[in-house]
């Protein structure tokens, strides 16, 4: 349920970003751009954020520093155009600085919308994030093609 | 007239908005002679032929949309260009064959490692498919280039500026991918342009980058209410187009925190002091056209308060007021600043007092926080990996000396750094495992990697240690240096790995895999292994399922990777560590003791835990021989005990743990380090701090503040150089001379 309340919050922001893309993405130089590829159905995304040993990941925003292994991020992605793309998740810490981010790139046949569910972890159980008890609001950002398309926040806990 | 005056000191003035001057210095990167590009590479990825590698082939060759596409790959190494604001980037091919006309070839940013050697339309490295067959890169085009009725040989371009920019600025430099547009009519055909290994240099690819040098050798010096800076200006680079001359530096400043690496001065415009740039209002505190090599602060804009720390951000200026930031020049068509567009530039901090004034010896910004700790060869390099990046600095200065080596996932952990009269590599070489499930061992002194490996395909979120053979005693049977490095896989409790790996070649010597039951099962490993030459034997510390059902302790034959012993002593997240005589073993245990192991039989001689939430971080060893005395930390505080046995050899439970002081608090310490001789301890804070204790007292007499409100990772000790290293959780690295 709450990655679907997700879904619908970012389809608008989703259209947003889209429309500057194509507006701003790109940079002709001795030639004309390529005519865009108009998509009539808008990019959706539902993220969902849970222990990696948690079945079937329903979505939590809360973790306890004591248990968690990794942090598993999926990203369930409706109408995702054809072609070659990455998606990048990027952890930031409370103070906003970038923690660390992951990348992945996937492919959705040409010609076709795609509903790729794509992920990354960010491994927490035994590093400086338990060691050093880095507590508190993080953030977890999803772009996709270089264009900023969520941000979720997570709170770890002592 | 004051109003008038007030004016000028509060807002930044556009003096010169109609000079449109092009930035300073251009260099064409190019393979030649005098540019070896041994980081770079060139190859082509078919379709057709889905496991060919072209990485030797000339020319590259790009074609279709669809079928049986033939998409280029180009990789640049941008060493030579290791402190510079990049101002513009223009790739330059030179096209040998057309295909149809009015067909668009577009320019895409990789979003994966690969190599010339390695990369085919299945694969980016060896057997290590790409996500997408063809190449992972940003669906968005760069930029484009249409064949329109140009005949062969001509030079077809790209304007690369925003991914160089993110190169610069945090982003991983994997190169650009050449294909055909999906839009327009299919071309299967295609373009052909010369690569790399073209006879001709000319007719090479080559990106030329527009760009301005950054100051060097900044330093700072705290006074009573003063600073004064000094750094050392630019001069052309070998082989660079002089555009514009250099006229001086800017100067920004900031109190109590960093300055924004959002806040960059623009091109084109010219600063009165005292003016404000970006929303950090970072204060422009000094502004020069005279080629200065110093500036004093001795109260310009609102005076320094004493006991407060202040950082300072240097940009070069030429006469065209355009500024070494990681911006497009207003002549270059693409004038927005990158993310960060100011990180690039050096940057220092000091506190003035009236009593106790203190400077950074260097700072670097690394752009993220995984407070991995630098390795360091002392005196010389300092190496500190971050996310995705790995920056080799200059030990004494904090410049880096080359651009930072792009690597397929964060590193979290210290890098084992090893001195080339060490090493079986027979060169500076750096060992990063990665969470990318890879290995990488990178020559130092180039950035080329030596190897690229991926054991196990599971993540890595320790460091690797290195037995070095030059070092080990002859029981070491092996012909070179090993590397060990043990797994982060959170997918099993008991079936993780350790790998000894070819230190030369990265082939893989041995692997222990756990497997279910009491005395085998290994679960993750969160520390660095730990090489005991007297013994000539690895030491790996795991969890252990939560329990002490299995083993946390493990001792392996460098040779054959064979358990030679194990201990259940419960989960276990820090690395042990090893008596300078070799004759007792300090192991920390989550929430529990610090327990002493004797290592050649395994046995508990002794444990201590002083409470505060038990032992925590690895310890730190001050003697040379027993008695030792033994430094650690746990959850607020630092504690130092002696340890001494009545028996030679010691006993099971023969030693003693006895208090010598503690604990002293400091704020979320962590892991301590001090060496035989120095007679004092360093420990980062969780106050922003480093905190120098005094051996003897443990009193926190002297510390040195890194930024305020961040955490200090665990610290290093350049004992050539007498600097106490860190990394924070402000994305920074800091360097300050000890004694404090």
């Amino acid at each position: 349920m709450k990655a679907l309340k997700n879904s619908f919050l970012l389809t608008a922001l989703m259209v947003v970003l889209l429309a500057t893309t194509a507006v701003l993405g790109g940079c002709a130089t001795s030639s004309s751009s390529p005519t865009p590829v108009v998509n009539t159905a808008p990019l959706e995304l539902a993220v969902r954020v849970c222990d990696s040993g948690t079945p079937n990941c329903p979505g939590e925003t809360k973790f306890s520093l004591g248990s968690i292994n990794d942090l598993q991020v999926s990203v369930d992605w409706k109408n995702m155009p054809g072609g070659t793309h990455t998606q990048e998740i990027t952890f930031l810490l409370p103070n906003g600085v970038v923690y660390q981010s992951v990348s992945h790139g996937f492919g959705v046949t040409e010609g076709a919308l795609g509903s790729p569910t794509v992920g990354g972890a960010m491994p927490v159980a035994g590093t400086y994030i338990t060691q050093r008890e880095l507590t508190g609001q993080w953030a977890v950002k999803v772009s996709l093609d270089g264009t900023v398309m969520a941000m979720q926040s997570v709170e770890f806990q002592p | 007239m004051k109003t008038w005056v007030l004016c000028l000191m509060n807002f930044a003035l556009l003096l010169s908005v109609a000079d449109l001057s092009p930035a300073r210095e251009k260099k064409t990167v190019q393979k030649s002679v005098t540019d070896a590009q041994t980081r770079g590479g060139d190859t082509f990825v078919d379709a057709t032929l889905v496991i060919t590698n072209f990485g030797t082939t000339d020319p590259l060759t790009a074609r279709a949309k669809t079928g049986n596409e033939q998409n280029a790959l180009l990789l640049f190494d941008l060493s030579s260009l290791a402190n510079v604001g990049v101002k513009a980037a223009t790739l330059n091919l030179n096209v040998t064959s057309v295909g149809h006309n009015n067909r668009v070839y577009e320019a895409h940013n990789v979003t994966s490692l690969w190599t010339e050697l390695g990369a085919t339309w299945t694969n980016r490295l060896g057997t290590t498919a790409w996500g997408a067959a063809g190449g992972n890169y940003s669906a968005t085009a760069t930029s484009s280039f249409t064949i329109n009725g140009q005949t062969p040989p001509f030079t077809m371009n790209y304007d690369l500026t925003p991914d160089v920019q993110g190169w610069y600025t945090g982003g991983t430099n994997f190169g650009t991918l050449i294909k055909q547009s999906s839009t327009g009519g299919n071309d299967a055909t295609g373009i052909a342009f010369n690569s790399r290994e073209n006879a001709t240099v000319a007719n090479r690819p080559g990106l030329a980058v527009t760009f301005l040098q950054q100051v060097s050798n900044l330093s700072a010096s705290a006074g009573n209410a003063t600073v004064t800076l000094n750094w050392t200006n630019p001069t052309p680079l070998s082989g660079s187009t002089v555009l514009e001359s250099y006229a001086g530096v800017l100067i920004l400043r900031q109190k109590d925190k960093g300055v924004s690496a959002a806040s960059a001065p623009t091109d084109g415009t010219s600063y009165a002091a005292c003016g404000t740039i970006g929303s950090n209002n970072d204060v422009v505190v000094f502004v020069d056209a005279t080629s200065a090599t110093s500036f004093t602060d001795n109260g310009v804009c609102g005076g320094l308060t004493n006991d407060h720390e202040y950082f300072y951000k240097v940009f070069a200026v030429d006469t065209a007021h355009n500024y070494s930031t990681v911006c497009g020049t207003a002549t270059s068509g693409t004038g927005a600043c990158a993310t960060n567009a100011s990180a690039v530039a050096p940057e220092v901090t000091a506190v003035p007092s009236a009593t106790t004034q203190y400077q950074a010896a260097w700072v670097v910004n690394t752009l993220a926080a995984s407070l991995a700790p630098p390795g360091l060869n002392p005196g010389t390099s300092i190496v500190t990996g971050s996310n995705k990046l790995v920056f080799d600095i200059k030990a004494s200065t904090g410049v880096p000396i080359t651009t930072p080596v792009s690597i397929g996932g964060t590193v979290s952990a210290r890098a084992a750094v090893i001195d080339a009269a060490d090493s079986s590599i027979g060169h500076d070489v750096v060992y990063v495992p990665a969470q990318d499930d890879f290995i990488y061992a990178i020559n130092s002194g180039t950035g080329a990697f030596d190897w690229i490996v991926s054991p196990g395909s599971v993540p890595f979120t320790a460091s690797a240690s290195v037995q070095l053979k030059a070092f080990s005693s002859v029981g070491y049977t092996l012909a070179q240096d090993l590397v060990v490095a043990g797994t982060h896989n959170t997918g099993t409790t008991n079936a993780n790995q350790i790998f000894g790996l070819n230190a030369n070649t990265g082939a893989v010597i041995w692997t222990h895999t756990g497997a279910p039951g009491p005395n085998t099962g290994l679960d993750i490993t969160s520390a660095a292994p730990m090489v005991d030459y007297v013994n000539n034997a690895i030491w790996v510390t795991s969890r252990s399922n939560g329990g002490t059902a299995q083993p946390s302790l493990w001792k392996l034959d460098p040779n054959t990777g064979t358990v030679l012993f194990t201990a259940n002593l419960g989960p276990i997240d820090y690395g042990p560590t090893l008596a300078p005589q070799s004759d007792v073993m300090f192991v920390p245990v989550n929430g529990g003791a610090l327990t002493a192991i004797d290592p050649v039989t395994g046995i508990t001689l002794g444990s201590i835990n002083p409470g505060d939430g038990g032992a925590k971080n690895s310890p730190a060893i001050a003697t040379f021989s027993m008695p030792y005395t033994v430094v650690f930390t746990t959850n607020t505080q630092v504690w130092a005990y002696r340890f001494s046995c009545a028996t030679t050899p010691c006993l099971a439970g023969g030693g003693t743990f006895t208090k010598l002081w503690g604990g002293t608090a400091v704020n979320n310490p962590s892991a301590p380090l001090t060496v035989f001789g120095i007679n004092k301890v360093y420990v980062g804070g969780g106050d922003g701090k480093i905190h120098e204790l005094d051996m003897n007292t443990g009193v926190d007499g002297k510390q040195r503040l890194l930024n305020t409100s961040v955490t200090v990772g665990d610290v290093g000790l350049d004992l050539v150089l007498n600097n106490v290293l860190a990394s924070a959780s402000d994305g920074r690295s800091y360097a300050f001379a000890i004694p404090f």
